[in-house]
């Protein structure tokens, strides 16, 4: 039943006595392995009968080099790179981008092209969690779900491909400025296709509510408690259903946030089906600030001409990305390319909290709790298994994963 | 009409940055140019865990967004960057390229813990007590061990990708 | 006879394995969204696999960086004969815009042999649609000179 790929992985012979137990004591999420564990390339969960006890995260299946490479590239180069880092919230990333480097630069920046760039950051906002609504319909069995979601995120990708040009990479932002206008004669269109999104998702939260497919799977599951979050110094979406109210469009506003009144969505304790409807209440309040920033959107330009030469200094600056706090720290030399940019995504912020959500939980709840935090693709397809007690290594695609979670919990649905 | 609902801070923010400095320079805590919503401290390599522990237990800043590592010349700076409401707090200190260790800040700030490791594959400073110093986080498992750290200014990419096979 | 029958059935419905090798995911949810309801690539049969066991097609996003070599080498080995290779998008096709990035590959037909490429950054599920179906050879009566 157990698949290895790797047949000497039977014959190694692994034990358990440099596996330390995780003690209370030790605030550090994950404790020290043994060296002869082999295959460092993979996501390891430790397992101790049914339970997870421990998680040994690896990324770096992503890692590109794209912080060196900035170091060669001229600062609006750079712009199309860095939103290039994911693909999810690619805006978030250019815009965190030029707001550091214009944080050097001290021009004002068009009062137009902050309203832009707060409508584009929050359809990608929506984009971003339908998307992640849909994908945990899809881990969790309820194939419809993603159907529908996706379906309807679609209208949502119309509305950027109209503004930008492109559904994914908008490549709208720039330095001290964005690249397009809104044409005034589609914003009716887009405000009708808003309100009828805000329908779609009142129908999506009650349905997040009542279906017993998805409670069975999402209700207690996935806990983790505020303290820890915040020893664990997370971020975003995951934080706010904690009861945390921390989000950086209302803390340290950018872009237009200062303008546009922002409901804060807060729950009062995280589990996998609270994080759903905190998700589908802020695309609510997107929907919201979005309108009102295009009836209130300000005449003039939409971006300044500026050298291309960055004045010496540091700047650091942060955006609300779909997933949490999105962190850039730019160094400037005074010349045409960066001396340094360093980018902290929020991803790696939640990891140590993810990683610390899956203990105590059985395998069948790992692709739920996993997809809870809203992590890459990437991750999901690199996980072994290691049983403590047998010994027995094993690795699993996410779709074998996602298939035993959902015969384990719906034995009627097994071929 | 826009509703903005501010965190309490009690005290202005350049009042706030006063306090700060005032509270860690028991740690020889030293301003350097920041901005009005960057407040940038230099501290010696041996103060870093007491102005880290100041910093989040007295003054209250627990949120780490993340550990930037520079390479400036003959040493590597280390910027713990904090956010706190509208302001960020830059602490700053600097390990020798010679030997580039420092103690772990994991005992008062657990999420630094894949900060750490990021810091320590690009720059190659070894944190002291972190218990994952000999893993990597990001980078592949290839990478030769004699190859300097990427991020040092003297490494080149070119290198790199012939040694971890992109090119021949 | 069997042989024939065999390849007529896996032109008309293409079991599909994904391997994410190093891509920022733009190109993952393109051709996801290829099979919701707008787009509906399972009308043409293509149906996505768990395993590559089980697959004829292998489809690639990402500049396979070093770390992901080895798998996405071993997975395509794992797929048996016939088997075609589709690269997506930009960095599938050469490293798009991470081109002397220290850790980006060069492309996928760098590490695997490549049958089909579908450029953009990401490409459009329409794009996706119509390089799957070029590469099983239908005609598509939209399209002149296909």
């Amino acid at each position: 039943m157990h698949d290895t790929f790797d047949k000497t992985v039977q014959d190694r012979k692994e034990t358990s006595a440099g596996l330390m137990q995780y003690s209370a004591e030790n605030l550090v999420p994950f404790g020290p392995i043994h060296p002869a564990l082999k295959e460092p390339e993979y996501f390891k969960l430790i397992l101790e009968g049914e339970r997870i006890v421990d998680v040994i995260p690896r990324i770096g299946y992503v890692h590109r080099g794209l912080e060196k490479a900035a170091e060669q590239r001229p600062w609006i180069q750079n712009i199309y790179m860095f939103e290039r880092t994911c693909g999810i919230c690619s805006f978030a990333h250019s815009t965190a981008y030029v707001q550091a480097v214009e944080g050097l630069l001290l021009y004002k920046l068009p009062e137009r092209a902050k309203f832009i760039r707060l409508v584009v950051a929050e359809l990608e906002r929506i984009h971003s969690h339908l998307l992640w609504i849909g994908l945990m319909g899809h881990w969790a069995g309820f194939e419809t779900l993603f159907m529908w979601v996706w379906k309807d995120r679609e209208i949502v990708l119309d509305i950027v491909e109209a503004i930008a040009g492109n559904r994914i990479h908008k490549s709208l932002a720039t330095i001290e400025g964005v690249k397009r206008d809104i044409p005034e004669p589609l914003i009716p269109g887009f405000i009708e296709r808003l309100k009828y999104i805000t329908t779609r998702v009142h129908y999506y939260r009650n349905v997040v509510d009542t279906e017993s497919t998805l409670l069975i799977r999402t209700e207690g599951i996935g806990k983790i408690s505020a303290d820890r979050l915040e020893q664990l110094c997370a971020v975003g979406p995951l934080v706010r259903a904690a009861g945390i109210p921390r989000d950086v469009r209302r803390d340290d506003p950018y872009a237009a946030y200062n303008d546009v009144p922002m409901d804060l969505v807060t729950k009062s304790g995280v589990d996998i089906h609270t994080l759903m409807q905190q998700r589908l209440d802020e695309v609510v309040v997107s929907v919201n600030m979005i309108i009102y920033a295009l009836e209130h959107m300000p005449p003039g330009p939409v971006k300044l001409r500026v050298p291309p030469v960055v004045p010496k200094g540091e700047n650091a600056s942060h955006v609300e990305a779909p997933r949490g706090e999105l962190f850039y720290f730019v160094k400037s030399n005074g010349g045409r390319m960066p001396e340094r940019v360093k980018v902290r995504t929020p991803t790696l912020a939640n990891l140590p909290s993810a990683l610390e959500m899956l203990k105590g939980h059985t395998l069948a709840d790992v692709p739920v709790v996993l997809t809870g935090i809203d992590p890459c693709f990437g991750c999901m397809d690199r996980l072994s298994f290691l049983d403590r007690d047998s010994q027995k290594l094993w690795r699993w695609s996410g779709e074998e994963l996602r298939q035993y979670g959902i015969h384990h919990y719906f034995p009627e649905r097994k071929k | 009409m826009a509703r903005r609902m501010r965190h309490t801070v009690e005290t202005s923010a350049v009042d706030l940055f006063t306090l700060i400095e005032k509270k860690l320079s028991p740690a020889n805590a030293k301003r350097e140019t920041g901005s009005d919503r960057l407040l940038v401290l230099r501290v010696p390599q041996d103060q870093l865990i007491a102005s880290l522990k100041l910093l989040t237990e007295e003054m209250g800043l627990k949120h780490l967004s993340t550990i930037t590592g520079l390479d400036i010349g003959d040493s590597i700076e280390l910027n713990y960057q904090f956010w706190h409401s509208d302001r960020i707090v830059d602490i700053k200190t600097s390990v020798s390229k010679t030997d580039p260790r420092i103690e772990t800040c994991t005992p008062i700030i657990p999420g630094a813990v894949l900060y750490e490791m990021e810091v320590h594959d690009m720059f190659g400073v070894t944190f002291q007590g972190h218990p994952w110093m000999d893993r990597k986080l990001l980078l592949p498992d290839n990478y030769p061990k004699d190859l300097p750290p990427p991020l040092l200014k003297g490494t080149s990419s070119e290198k790199i990708r012939k040694a971890v096979g992109i090119e021949k | 006879m069997a042989s024939r029958l065999a390849s007529w059935s896996r032109k008309r419905s293409p079991w599909v394995f994904h391997v994410n090798a190093s891509s920022c995911n733009g190109c993952d949810i393109e051709l996801v969204a290829a099979f919701t309801p707008r787009y509906d690539l399972e009308r043409f049969g293509v149906v996505l696999v768990p395993s590559p066991r089980h697959a004829d097609v292998l489809v690639v996003t990402g500049v396979v960086n070093p770390q992901t070599k080895e798998r996405l080498q071993r997975i395509y080995e794992q797929i048996p004969e016939p088997k075609h290779v589709i690269a997506v998008g930009a960095c599938a096709l050469s490293g798009g815009v991470f081109q002397g990035c220290y850790n980006a590959g060069q492309g996928v037909d760098s590490v695997i042999p490549v049958d089909l490429y579908i450029p953009g950054c990401p490409p459009r599920p329409e794009a996706i649609i119509y390089g799957i179906r070029k590469l099983l050879g239908e005609k598509d009566e939209t399209h002149s000179g296909n």
